[in-house]
């Protein structure tokens, strides 16, 4: 295993902001089939990171390389997107329905409509939302979104999935929900990348952890 | 001649069936909506990228477009005329005094209200939005419809302004339409011959038949526009 | 406390800079005149000279002729210098105006352009070249709009006999009645003093003029105080008696455009 490329590796990645350095990071490796959990304090760089890698910010400095190709990190690929999905600390869902926002990036895949209809049944199942099928996405509590925002980026089966603070915020009974889905989704050919300081996820088994101080990986 | 007058005889001609005040109300329309139609999507996708993208010369250009809000529609008429006059440099088209001149000088008026409220409504929407759209795997063009939708209704917001706009103009549509009866002679242009002429009453009645089309049209756009949910 | 901005009291300024109250002056005389008076520019050459010579302020309202007798019935003007004689007329007869005095007169003229379709070049009998461009169907553009110009266009019409109508009679309420005739190559009827103004931006060639003349009178009417006692009776008074004074008449027989003469005055001297 160790000597098949990693899925995913950076490499000498810098991020300021004005007089701050935000990351400085050697080098991490992202293997297929293992998951990471990102921890670290608030402010330590954990959102930015995941951001980096997914292309929705930009970094100073810095090589990535997804099975060895190398990407530039100023020039975002657009194929990269379909194997990096990622999913923010409070999710944004889209004023359709529930199903419609589990079917978006099918649809944005160009997934034919009767594919589309199974998958987000199967993921609907998955994410337990049968219940909440034609629920407008604002009258959804903040543990029920946060599943649908799960459901939405697994439909997809990315080789990379990056989740950023999953269950902050979150009551006791939705964090071991969202946890419980955390750990569904690691289905063993993945990479699941979570950040979060919350001991319900850190301690899910086969979690790798990587600790993040001031910017640097320790 | 009291404005109570006035307004009685405005009812009495909404509903004697006039057919010349017909003619005028779909000549209103069918220009407006024309202008409306032409000007909104390279509107709203300038608005769209001035809101979205950072580039040089970004700020210079949302200063011209929301100094355009308050260009006066004459002078968009006048310089159409010296365009479209038949010694002007577009002059061969033949385009003075009709309607297509008048659908032209409504689009310029129309796009800098429309483009300068989807800035406003995009600017002001979620960031997320689009990061959401883009990590889902959308195209940059699907995510800007995307965004688009989410804040679907400070663009409809513009698409109003603008429509109520174009549709009481009378500066441009008088100088390169040239009010000519049957032809190009709309609402507001109708009741400025009416004011010349000294018939207020007739004056007044067309400002309220514009008033009663202004309202049916913002009702179909309410209908397509659709109710929302509520937001997070 | 961080109540006070610099950014508000600049706005603030700015505003009240703006707002400052419009001074009022006692000696001002509203004036109302036709967009066909305005057009053929005696408020150039005209206006200045009275304001200069009795130390008053005109405040010249212009408009539709319509529009300028309402104003006057309703009494929001002092005096009413127009060209429609029948109107004029009635408004002395309906006890809104004191009296009516002659002012100037000019012409109205057939315009025709170059192509001439109708082939009324050379024509000198307005009459019988509305029956050839009727005949022609050729375009022929009438302001429509109750103006002194229109009313003196249907006169002709119906003094020749005939009822335009149809697609090539083109009734355009818009006061531009000689720019569409250029851009349509049409004919339309105008007034000298307007055209020889206009002269230098249309391509159309004057119908030669010829007996009968088509006239084009225009008067002065001051607005009567025993209906709306606060007209300015006075200054409106001033103003009939100066512009039909030798002084005022010299002055609109010495105007010129293009060393052309676009009012001929004509006041009874008194």
């Amino acid at each position: 295993m160790s000597d098949a490329a990693p899925l995913l590796r950076v490499e000498n990645l810098r991020k300021r902001f004005e007089q701050r350095e935000l990351l400085n990071i050697a080098s991490i490796d992202f293997a297929a089939g293992t998951s990471y959990v990102l921890t670290g304090d608030n402010g330590a760089g954990k959102t930015t990171l995941l951001r980096i890698l997914a292309g929705l910010e930009p970094a100073d400095a810095g090589v990535m390389r997804f099975s060895g190709r190398e990407i530039g990190l100023a020039d975002y690929p657009t194929w990269l997107r379909h194997e990096i999905v990622y999913v923010h600390q409070h999710p944004y869902l889209f004023d359709t329905s529930v199903a419609e926002n589990i079917a978006y990036g099918l649809r944005m895949r160009g997934v034919a409509a009767v594919h589309v209809e199974t998958l987000v049944a199967d993921a609907m199942t998955w994410g337990n939302l049968e219940s909440l099928r034609n629920t407008p996405p604002g009258n959804l509590s903040c543990g029920e979104k946060q599943r649908v925002a799960l459901a939405r980026a697994w439909i997809l089966r990315p080789p990379v999935l990056l989740f950023d603070e999953p269950s902050a915020n979150l009551d006791q009974e939705a964090r071991r929900q969202t946890s419980a889905l955390i750990q569904r989704a690691v289905d063993g050919n993945n990479c699941v990348v979570v950040a979060s300081h919350d001991h319900e996820i850190i301690n899910l088994p086969h979690m790798r952890r990587l600790h993040l101080v001031d910017g640097v990986i320790k | 001649m009291n404005i109570w007058e006035a307004t009685r005889e405005a009812f009495a001609l909404l509903f004697s069936g006039n057919a010349e005040l017909w003619r005028i109300i779909f000549i209103s329309l069918r220009v407006s909506l024309t202008a409306l139609l032409i000007a909104t999507p390279c509107a709203i996708l300038l608005g769209y990228g001035l809101a979205t993208f950072r580039f040089h010369g970004r700020r210079a250009l949302v200063v011209v477009l929301q100094s355009m809000l308050s260009f006066p529609t004459v002078v968009v008429g006048l310089i159409l005329y010296l365009l479209f006059t038949r010694r002007g440099p577009l002059g061969d088209f033949h385009l003075l005094f009709t309607q297509d001149a008048m659908i032209i000088g409504q689009a310029i008026i129309a796009f800098p209200v429309l483009a300068a409220f989807t800035l406003a409504a995009v600017q002001g929407a979620d960031g997320r939005i689009r990061e959401t759209a883009l990590s889902l795997g959308a195209s940059n063009w699907r995510a800007a419809l995307t965004t688009l939708r989410e804040v679907r209704f400070g663009v409809m917001a513009g698409v109003f302004n603008g429509f109520g706009r174009v549709i009481s103009e009378v500066g441009c549509s008088m100088m390169v339409g040239g009010n000519i009866a049957d032809v190009t002679r709309n609402i507001p242009t109708a009741i400025a011959l009416e004011t010349s002429k000294g018939e207020f009453a007739q004056g007044i009645a067309l400002g309220v038949v514009l008033i009663a089309v202004a309202l049916g049209v913002n009702i179909a756009l309410s209908v397509v526009q659709g109710s929302g949910g509520l937001k997070s | 406390m961080r109540t006070f901005s610099w950014r508000g009291a600049l706005l603030l300024c700015f505003l009240l800079a703006f707002a400052a109250p419009i001074l009022t002056a006692e000696n001002v005389l509203r004036l109302e005149m036709t967009t066909t008076t305005e057009d053929s520019g005696p408020l150039k050459f005209l206006l200045p000279a009275f304001e200069k010579t009795k130390g008053m302020k005109l405040r010249t309202t212009i408009g539709g002729m319509g529009q300028m007798l309402k104003f006057a019935r309703n009494g929001d003007v002092d005096t009413v210098l127009t060209h429609s004689r029948s109107d004029e007329e009635k408004l002395i007869e309906d006890g809104f105006g004191i009296a009516r005095f002659d002012v100037m007169y000019n012409d109205f003229v057939i315009v025709l352009p170059k192509e001439d379709p109708a082939r009324i070049r050379g024509l000198t009998d307005a009459k019988i070249a509305l029956g050839k461009i009727m005949q022609a169907q050729a375009t022929f553009v009438s302001r429509a709009d109750e103006s002194g110009t229109h009313r003196a266009e249907q006169r002709l019409w119906r003094e020749a006999g005939f009822t335009p109508q149809g697609s090539w009679y083109l009734r355009t309420g818009s006061g531009m009645g000689e720019v569409f005739a250029n851009e349509r190559g049409g004919y339309t009827l105008t007034d000298r003093g307007t055209l020889v103004q206009q002269r230098k931006n249309l391509e159309l060639e004057l119908l030669l003029p010829g007996e009968p003349k088509i006239p084009n009178q225009y008067g002065v009417i001051a607005i009567n105080p025993k209906k709306y006692p606060y007209v300015n009776a006075n200054g409106a008074a001033r103003f009939v008696d100066w512009i039909v004074s030798l002084k005022g008449q010299r002055h609109i027989a010495e105007y010129k455009i293009d060393g052309q003469q676009p009012f001929f005055p004509n006041a009874k001297l008194r």
